[in-house]
């Protein structure tokens, strides 16, 4: 195949050689770190030292195991409950659908906590249950991070599965109807099929973070093995390890996802369908007793993932004596140091965010619009890299930018630059899926008739793509910048003198075991969150996340 | 133009040299937990009020780490506070200095050729939950815990994982050798980090941690009634921190204040008594300012931290084999 360079061969070599830079090249710091031996030759030692590990083989086992148990829970939550919001209308519905978005916001480690206050073995309901002659199951080990990682990862089916339904052509179903199938059967041989790609490729999202995920996994986990909490532990370990046997474990957390994604990649490419019109169906209204179960079964979902953010506000105004929380005794003094510490954390995380949102966003744009409707060998490439940081954990991935970027002729290290880069580059591969999942819905003869017609290709993509994409774009967008604001992994590890930022400030709490001050910065981080959305949405009636 | 150019470089240097006077920034690269940063700070201001200190904060182990990747462009200046061990292992990201009060410090509170300096010392202790005991009596010493009743119900932090922890291992090896370890090992469960032990004791998952004297003392002092502390009557093992100047530290000057400083005695009291940090120098009495007890009253198993820290690896192994035995 002939590549023509104008435009968009250009603007895939340039996205190209960031990606290279930015992403490609840190990991490859680390690959030839674990193949590194001692003396500075080749060695394949830190891999035989895994392999010879029992403990090491345990713990990849265990995260498999995790990472399966933990996304069949999200798609068992997050589908039904985009299906009701989708397409049924019930009362306080306005209210429980934005909701989810507040799972995201919450950092995952105030969730691990809030929870161990609640369900702990000295949690507040555990002793209630406990006077009351019932012992509940230690809420340490599978039990608590299976649950709570549901609770916090859902969200991200229940959101793909909603714009997919969303985009869904309802007269599909009509045709099925009124050819004579049954209902139900219409809807499993309709709507699976389309909806399928949407819940694999966010199934996929969560697998990912679940074989990720160290905050919940340390707290909750200690009694089980986990890749992520060894290859973290190693890490920081204090003593010092073999940076071989260090990238040697960073390489096969890697290398587990990317086996994952290349297995999803051609099975969602293979079933998706391209929707010519993509007019969802009204909301049905729903009354009497099905409202109530529909309205208390969404309820409940909410409640519980609500809990942590409750538990969080009340913390943030109990009495604190050193690391022990006071129950019914309230205090303003967590919240006033707080604030009194807060408003540098508070501008940085706003400052960081912002910029990585932008930046993420626009390039996020572009190559997925490469990637789907310009074809070519280069564009296939450009897939691959840029989902590469998915398949690797934030703490490693900052610790590769800050070793890679710390000297030579572009030293980012100990700059707001390293900051951006790290949430940058660390969800860069979210919005790309975000944009893309839009993108296959948009057929290309709308492009190709715009072009026919004398527009030249950059103006299509201006005029007719873009506008196209706006909804999601402003939704991946908001997703960016609300995963940006409470990520943590990568950017504890980036952050120097005077670029703390609010997840940091509550991670150093929560490390201390200050749960009250950590509570109160927490709450004046989702304050400062989802203000900002709760406005947009009402005065701007953005319908993002009402599913109307 | 010239004359135009002249005023303005005098602006700048003038606004420069006034903004130095005022400000003295240093960067503080710390392991410890906010509030202690805060007292040693509010401390340090009453001294050096022109000080403007600028705390970053992680794990010893991610500290370090961000030393050694920063050696060719240092963005720290002092890092507080590390396991004698750990500072030993840095030793060539390390700056010496001569603080002024070197003298009220113990000689085995002392880095090597002033290359660090102890600011306070862990007492290792088992830090008991009485709620989640269920029966057993409170463990009076080390061995007690080598009892197969107490499997799976204490805790213990991976010596590899932490400084401190390593030198409470290292002190039960030299008690009770391999054999010790090895009942230890195979009754505990293991964690990955010091604050996991004393936090989980706190938390119920563990009904008797191998900690930290000052990390339980605050959940007595807080007022969490179940929380008991037991100094082992076989004899407990000494744990100091030090801090240190980062080589090549870009605000050194500084850096030395901040050092005088979190040394001091007004320091040291702070942190003893909002802390529970036990202070290094010999000029504070503990007794009289905390219900903690004073040093000289607690039985030590003397243990030689220069040893320790040579004998790292041996050590390490001999938990990892005690480890692998216990599977």
């Amino acid at each position: 195949m002939k590549i023509k360079w104008w435009p968009w061969g250009i603007l895939t070599a340039i996205s190209l050689v960031l990606l290279l830079f930015f992403v490609l090249y840190p990991l490859g710091v680390l690959f030839s770190n674990s193949i590194t031996g001692q003396d500075g030759g080749f060695s394949m030692e830190g891999f035989k030292a895994l392999l010879a590990d029992s403990q090491y083989l345990e713990a990849f086992g265990n995260t498999l195991i995790l990472g399966l148990a933990v996304t069949t829970c999200t798609v068992l939550v997050g589908v039904p409950f985009a299906y009701m919001v989708a397409r049924y209308d019930f009362p306080l519905k306005n209210l429980v659908a934005i909701l989810p978005v507040l799972t995201i916001v919450i950092p995952e480690i105030i969730v691990g906590q809030s929870w161990l206050l609640i369900l702990g073995n000295n949690g507040l309901l555990t002793n209630l249950l406990g006077d009351a002659g019932i012992s509940l199951p230690s809420f340490y080990g599978w039990t608590g991070m299976v649950f709570s990682m549901t609770l916090v990862y859902y969200t991200y089916i229940y959101l793909g599965v909603l714009a997919a339904l969303r985009g869904f052509d309802g007269q599909l179903e009509e045709a099925g109807l009124s050819l004579g199938t049954p209902p139900l059967m219409t809807k499993l041989r309709v709507l699976v099929p389309v909806l399928l790609p949407a819940v694999l490729v966010n199934a996929l999202v969560v697998f990912t973070l679940v074989v990720g995920n160290f905050a919940l996994a340390m707290l909750l986990g200690s009694r089980v093995p986990l890749l992520s909490v060894m290859t973290y532990n190693t890490f920081v370990s204090e003593m010092g390890g073999s940076p071989t046997l260090q990238s040697a474990m960073s390489v096969v957390s890697i290398a587990i996802v990317a086996i994952v994604l290349f297995f999803q990649k051609r099975v969602v490419e293979r079933k998706v369908y391209t929707m010519t019109q993509g007019r969802a169906p009204a909301a049905v209204r729903v009354r009497s007793w099905t409202a109530v179960l529909y309205t208390s079964g969404v309820g409940l979902v909410i409640l519980v993932s609500m809990l942590p953010l409750i538990i969080v506000f009340i913390a943030a105004f109990t009495k604190t004596s050193g690391p022990v929380m006071q129950w019914g005794q309230w205090s303003l003094a967590s919240m006033q140091r707080a604030l009194h510490g807060a408003p540098e954390p508070i501008l940085n995380s706003l400052k960081f965010a912002s910029l990585a949102t932008v930046l993420g966003v626009a390039f996020a744009v572009l190559v997925s619009y490469l990637t789907i409707k310009k074809r070519s060998a280069f564009t296939q490439v450009l897939d691959y890299i840029v989902v590469l940081p998915l398949t690797i954990s934030g703490t490693v991935l900052g610790i590769a930018l800050v070793q890679t970027f710390n000297t030579g002729w572009l030293v980012l290290a100990g700059t707001s630059g390293i900051m951006v880069l790290c949430y940058t580059v660390r969800r860069l591969p979210f919005a790309v899926r975000n944009a893309s999942s839009v993108l296959f819905n948009i057929p290309d003869s709308i492009e190709e008739a715009s072009i026919s017609l004398g527009v030249s290709p950059l103006m299509t993509f201006f005029k007719v793509i873009l506008p196209a994409m706006k909804a999601s774009i402003i939704s991946a967008a908001i997703l960016m910048w609300l995963t940006t604001i409470s990520e943590l992994s990568a950017s504890i590890v980036a952050y120097s003198g005077g670029l703390e930022t609010m997840p940091i400030a509550i991670f150093r709490q929560v490390d201390g075991g200050r749960l009250g001050m950590a509570s109160a910065y927490g709450a004046a981080l989702v304050t400062v969150i989802v203000l900002p959305i709760i406005v947009s949405v009402k005065a701007f009636r953005i319908k993002l996340f009402s599913g109307k | 133009m010239q004359l135009k150019h002249l005023l303005q470089y005098s602006v700048l240097a003038a606004a420069l040299a006034t903004g130095a006077a005022h400000a003295q920034n240093v960067v503080l690269y710390s392991s410890n937990n906010t509030e202690t940063i805060e007292t040693a700070l509010e401390a340090v201001k009453k001294t050096a009020p022109k000080l403007n200190v600028q705390p970053v904060t992680g794990g010893t182990g991610t500290m370090m780490k961000r030393i050694e990747a920063e050696a060719q462009n240092p963005r720290g200046d002092l890092f507080w506070s590390g396991g004698f061990g750990t500072l030993g292992a840095y030793r060539k990201h390390l700056q010496a200095y001569r603080p002024a009060d070197l003298d009220k410090i113990p000689a085995e509170f002392r880095g090597p050729d002033d290359l660090w300096v102890g600011t306070n010392v862990h007492v290792m202790v088992m830090m008991v939950n009485e709620r989640q005991l269920k029966g057993l009596p409170a463990p009076a010493t080390w061995s007690d815990l080598m009892q197969p009743q107490w499997k799976n119900k204490f805790a213990i932090t991976d010596p590899s994982k932490s400084g401190t922890a390593y030198m409470l291992v290292y002190g039960l090896y030299k008690q009770f050798g391999q054999a010790g370890l090895d009942k230890i090992a195979a009754n505990a469960v293991i964690t990955a980090s010091s604050g996991t032990t004393y936090k989980g004791v706190a938390a119920g998952e563990y009904a008797v941690g191998m900690t930290l004297e000052y990390a339980a003392q605050e959940y007595v002092a807080g007022g969490q009634k179940e929380i008991k502390l037991v100094y082992p009557s076989e004899g407990s093992y000494l744990a100091p921190e030090g801090m240190f100047i980062i080589k090549g530290a870009k605000n050194l000057e500084a850096a030395k204040t901040l050092y005088d400083g979190l040394l001091s005695k007004a320091s040291q009291e702070a942190q003893l008594v909002k802390n529970f940090r036990r202070p290094t120098r010999t000029d504070v009495a503990v007794a009289s300012l905390t219900t903690l007890p004073d040093l000289a009253s607690i039985k030590i198993f003397p243990v030689s931290q220069e040893a320790a820290a040579t004998d790292y690896e041996t050590v390490v192994a001999a938990w990892n084999q005690a480890v692998a035995k216990a599977k």
